[in-house]
């Protein structure tokens, strides 16, 4: 259930797991998730998604990401319907999406995604009855992948500012 | 015209999860990237893939800027019968890629 996010505030709160603290979500993300996923109700995933990246990344051009869903049976009558992931910092909060079908017989993917900068990254998941679970996940990155700043003649102070960023 | 390679294992037996990957060589330019000489490199990714196994939709994806160059993906499908596994790319300038892998289930 939605918890918040009226008005100007930037932050959402989706049920939180009887093992896991809150999440907060941002506004951009959540628009996404909303556009992504549907316009329902979300909750956090608790042990459900198993969402495994990189702690810290070198750079964000290329980092490993994997959503999966290991309980899941994946037979008609109780499978994963798709799997989401997105980013808050990004120019664009959309990764992608994955359309998966009981054939599957595993909802897992992995792939590799870009990150702008340090920041956390979601993942969603559809399940076949309308259940919809979200988890996030932090990662500090050291040199960003929309770096097109660094290219520009003052890339030293680009990547100074980007540093006292934290990003 | 992108380079495609896939990985699929050429016999399962029947109603085994098998992996299956695949590598596309494309630029996946995200449109807020300058250039040497400071022009804006338009946007040219993959937006769409899809997988069909016989002529069924087993899987499908849709992907966004934030998806690497040379875009990497695993995933599962299960080995019903012999036959074929379609695989499609579509990107923004309407180019398709395409690729066939036979599978032997036995």
């Amino acid at each position: 259930m939605l918890a918040g996010g009226a008005g100007s505030l930037a932050l959402y709160t989706v049920t939180a797991h009887p093992a896991h603290a809150e999440l907060l979500i941002p506004d951009v993300v959540f628009k996404a998730m909303v556009d992504r996923m549907g316009d329902r109700t979300f909750s956090e995933s608790g042990d459900n998604i198993a969402f495994t990246l990189p702690t810290h990344a070198e750079t964000g051009l290329s980092v490993p990401a994997t959503v999966s869903v290991p309980n899941s049976p994946m037979t008609q009558a109780d499978h994963i319907t798709s799997l989401h992931m997105f980013t808050e910092l990004n120019p664009q909060p959309y990764v992608a999406d994955y359309y998966l079908t009981p054939r599957c017989g595993k909802a897992e993917i992995t792939t590799r995604i870009r990150l702008a900068r340090s920041q956390f990254v979601y993942a969603g998941a559809i399940r076949s009855d309308g259940t919809a679970w979200i988890t996030a996940f932090y990662i500090t990155v050291n040199l960003g992948a929309c770096a097109a700043d660094i290219f520009l003649p003052d890339a030293a102070e680009a990547v100074r500012r980007r540093q006292l960023e934290g990003g | 015209m992108a380079e495609v390679r896939v990985a699929v294992p050429p016999t399962a037996r029947k109603g085994e999860v098998i992996e299956i990957k695949t590598l596309v060589s494309h630029p996946m330019d995200n449109g807020f990237l300058l250039d040497y000489g400071g022009r804006m490199i338009p946007r040219w990714i993959i937006n769409r893939f899809e997988v069909e196994y016989n002529g069924e939709m087993v899987f499908s994806a849709d992907w966004h800027v934030s998806i690497s160059t040379n875009p990497y993906l695993i995933f599962y499908t299960v080995a019903t019968e012999t036959g074929q596994l379609d695989f499609k790319w579509y990107d923004d300038n309407g180019e398709i890629y395409t690729h066939t892998a036979e599978i032997t289930v036995t």
